[in-house]
């Protein structure tokens, strides 16, 4: 795939296909003048500049489906945290690590897929609002003293066990939107 | 009743660049007006989500072109003022007219 293509279905999260090969078009147009780091820079904060206007444009109902975002995926986190927590002789075991990742990964993605299957107009942009608080909110945390030492796991696997789960949920986003546009034959609503 | 549409600043002058342009108007040749007459350096981010706000509104209309080779075979998304969008710009326009009429600006165009 290249990687202008890459940058086609980034902005293709967000707006409707057409537009996004006519803005890639516009990029590759404006290429040989400014060079290819323009060219990322520019999609990347085209993106964004999406991304938000597609929050304000329903400032409630973005604020409404982050929350259940947040309520679907603090369920499944908890619902893997639960059985470690019930029997002690899981704790700090490889065995432990894996069931969390897997449990709190596969919640991710099922947020973000669930997003985008409730809103394609909105679901990516309230995605990556999530993955952001998500990442914050892990940032204060940490700050405030919480580790892996709760669940006897390793500071560094903690860490990227919570900062990689950002991940899921944009991919489960990009998924449903991808599986809607090979869906529809008609532009999304923007 | 439909409510009036109301732009702003930004939208007006991307409406004037459209208009300038008539028929081969689209992402890169806005930016390329605004830069030249309007003055103003647009971020492609800040003119693509004004695109989308104006087509919200229903001031301008799209349509796809061919695709080129020199755009790595995409098409250019073509815009068009539609009546209302026109209307709304007459009626801003009219506006600073009559907020502008006796003011002196420095510019003496006005007194």
């Amino acid at each position: 795939m290249s990687k202008l293509l890459i940058a086609q279905r980034l902005l293709s999260l967000f707006t409707s296909p057409e537009c996004a090969e006519a803005m890639t078009g516009d990029f590759v147009e404006a290429r040989g003048q400014r060079g290819a780091a323009w060219v990322w820079w520019q999609v990347l904060s085209t993106a964004l500049a999406l991304c938000a206007r597609a929050l304000t444009t329903a400032p409630l109902a973005s604020v409404g489906m982050a929350a259940l975002g947040g309520l679907q995926f603090g369920s499944l986190a908890f619902a893997g945290f639960a059985p470690v927590a019930l029997f002690p002789v899981l704790l700090g075991s490889k065995a432990s690590w894996i069931w969390l990742a897997v449990t709190w990964w596969s919640g991710a993605f099922f947020t973000g897929f669930t997003l985008v299957s409730l809103s394609p107009a909105r679901g990516a942009a309230v995605s990556v609002l999530l993955a952001l608080m998500g990442e914050g909110l892990l940032i204060g945390l940490r700050l405030a003293g919480l580790d892996g030492g709760f669940i006897r796991i390793p500071d560094v696997v903690f860490g990227l066990m919570t900062t990689l789960t950002a991940m899921p949920v944009l991919a489960g986003a990009t998924i449903a939107r991808r599986r809607i546009l090979a869906a529809h034959t008609v532009a999304l609503p923007r | 009743m439909s409510a009036a549409l109301n732009l702003g600043e930004f939208e007006q002058l991307v409406l004037l660049a459209i208009l300038r342009l008539g028929d081969g108007a689209y992402g890169v040749t806005i930016r390329a007006e605004l830069a030249e007459r309007g003055g103003r350096t647009v971020a492609p981010g800040a003119l693509y989500t004004a695109l989308e706000r104006l087509e919200a509104k229903r001031a301008i209309t799209s349509r796809m072109g061919d695709p080129t080779p020199q755009r790595g075979g995409r098409a250019k998304r073509f815009v068009k003022v539609t009546p209302s969008g026109l209307e709304a710009l007459n009626r801003a326009l009219h506006a600073y007219e009559r907020l502008l009429d006796g003011l002196d600006l420095g510019r003496g165009a006005h007194v």
